[in-house]
């Protein structure tokens, strides 16, 4: 079984989304960067992170998470945000009562993402 | 090997190729993403229904215009695809039946447009004969006859069209096309609480959306929160006072800037809906007016806990 099954697929992907949102929204470290954004592009944009950090089917390259995040790297978006999203994913699934191993290896998928959303590649 | 139709040109796509993939392969460019059905990036418009995985997760508007995600549609599927665009509805006469200047600042306008259906809450596009147009939220009430549009006009000083609806007479013809927008009523169970926030002429879909939740027999509460500079500017009332005194579970309050008369209260109608709903699960909200209103509105209500699905938001661009 894959992480994505284990985790209840897409459908948890959906039950998912609005909560963690919500918590990037409401969380001071990060909320400044989603100042003045259209909130519903903003949530599909969520929702395809998770579908990837789930370890869904997706098809974001290195170069395509390098070039969406561009503009934030410019505002000053550093290693201390990207881990307080990743925090924030944690306590998200932990909510929603997702083992402390799953959440890890969710963890180690957005992981994967930190040097090329930070525009180190 | 599949091959289908992208506006003008003939597409031939490979064996179970998407039509996004068939379509960038052959040189066009078109938006993308996720490629995985999640972040609607990549939707195209097709000529025929597709349904199941080409549609999953779009709203009901766009699954009407034909939309589909063209990164999960498998070329065989598709006959015709084009970008999506918003002027595929039909343009229809319209012609003024009445006018009113009920502010200031507004001028309510009806059109009789034969069969017309009501859209409470969504808009339509106005064209003047000399052919400017300009988004206008329908206030019909949903009870009103099939071919009625009324409109709330907000007349902006030098307008483009602003200026020649200040002289128009009965009789006038015009056209229109629509309806356009998600800010309409929908509910699954009757029962959600409904906060409707919104400012300026926002009150024409606001109060249409009303409308036609009650009439549906929502049994939920439904709160208005109505925001004008100046108690003078508020108008509409007696419609709001009637649709209160017929319906228990509606309540209106007007939310002044200054210079507040009766009963209206001075401050936001944003901090007052809060205030009085700190817990917003399970709700439903409709925006609409002020641009800054409505994006603080939409924000405020989704941090207070109302999915983001179950908020609709309207913002008045003036143009």
């Amino acid at each position: 079984m894959t992480l994505f099954e284990k985790l209840g697929g897409s459908a948890a992907v959906d039950a998912t989304v609005d909560k963690f949102y919500r918590r990037v929204l409401a969380d001071d470290r990060i909320s400044e960067f989603f100042d003045g954004v259209d909130m519903v592009q903003q949530a599909a944009k969520q929702k395809a992170f998770l579908t990837m950090a789930f370890g869904g089917p997706n098809n974001y390259t290195a170069q395509d998470m390098k070039n969406g995040h561009a503009h934030l790297v410019a505002r000053g978006l550093n290693d201390d945000h990207f881990n307080a999203v990743v925090e924030d994913l944690g306590a998200t699934l932990k909510e929603m009562g997702v083992s402390d191993e799953l959440i890890g290896e969710v963890a180690a998928v957005a992981e994967t993402t930190r040097e090329s959303v930070l525009g180190r590649i | 090997m599949p091959v289908f139709w992208f506006e003008d040109h003939e597409i031939k796509a490979e064996d179970a190729e998407t039509v996004l993939s068939a379509l960038l392969r052959n040189g066009f460019s078109v938006k993308n993403g996720c490629q995985a059905g999640a972040c609607q990036s990549c939707l195209l418009g097709s000529s025929k229904s597709l349904g199941e995985a080409a549609q999953r997760g779009l709203d009901d508007d766009l699954i009407a215009r034909g939309a589909f995600l063209s990164c999960q549609a498998k070329a065989e599927t598709v006959t015709r695809v084009s970008r999506l665009a918003d002027d595929i509805l039909p343009t229809l006469p319209a012609v003024v039946t009445s006018m009113k200047r009920v502010s200031t600042d507004v001028l309510l306008l009806a059109l009789d447009v034969p069969n017309w259906k009501p859209s409470p809450g969504r808009f339509i596009r106005l064209t003047h004969p000399n052919g400017v147009t300009r988004p206008y939220s329908v206030a019909t009430p949903v009870w009103e006859s099939n071919s009625l549009v009324q409109l709330h006009v907000r007349l902006i000083p030098g307008g483009e069209l602003s200026d020649r609806l200040v002289q128009t007479k009965v009789g006038d013809s015009f056209t229109i096309q629509g309806p356009y927008g998600k800010c309409y009523y929908r509910s699954a169970k009757g029962d959600e609480n409904i906060l409707l926030i919104g400012s300026g002429t926002g009150i024409a879909p606001l109060y249409s959306i009303a409308t036609d939740a009650l009439e549906r027999g929502h049994r939920g509460k439904i709160n208005l929160y109505f925001g004008s500079a100046t108690s003078a500017r508020a108008y509409f009332r007696e419609e709001l006072d009637e649709l209160s005194q017929k319906y228990p579970n509606f309540r209106a309050s007007v939310h002044v800037d200054a210079d507040a008369e009766g009963s209206d209260l001075i401050g936001s109608p944003l901090t007052a809906a809060q205030l009085e709903h700190p817990n917003m699960d399970g709700y439903k909200a409709y925006l609409c007016g002020h641009p800054g209103l409505v994006r603080a509105a939409q924000k405020r209500c989704y941090l207070a806990g109302a999915n983001l699905s179950d908020i609709s938001a309207d913002a008045f661009e003036a143009a």
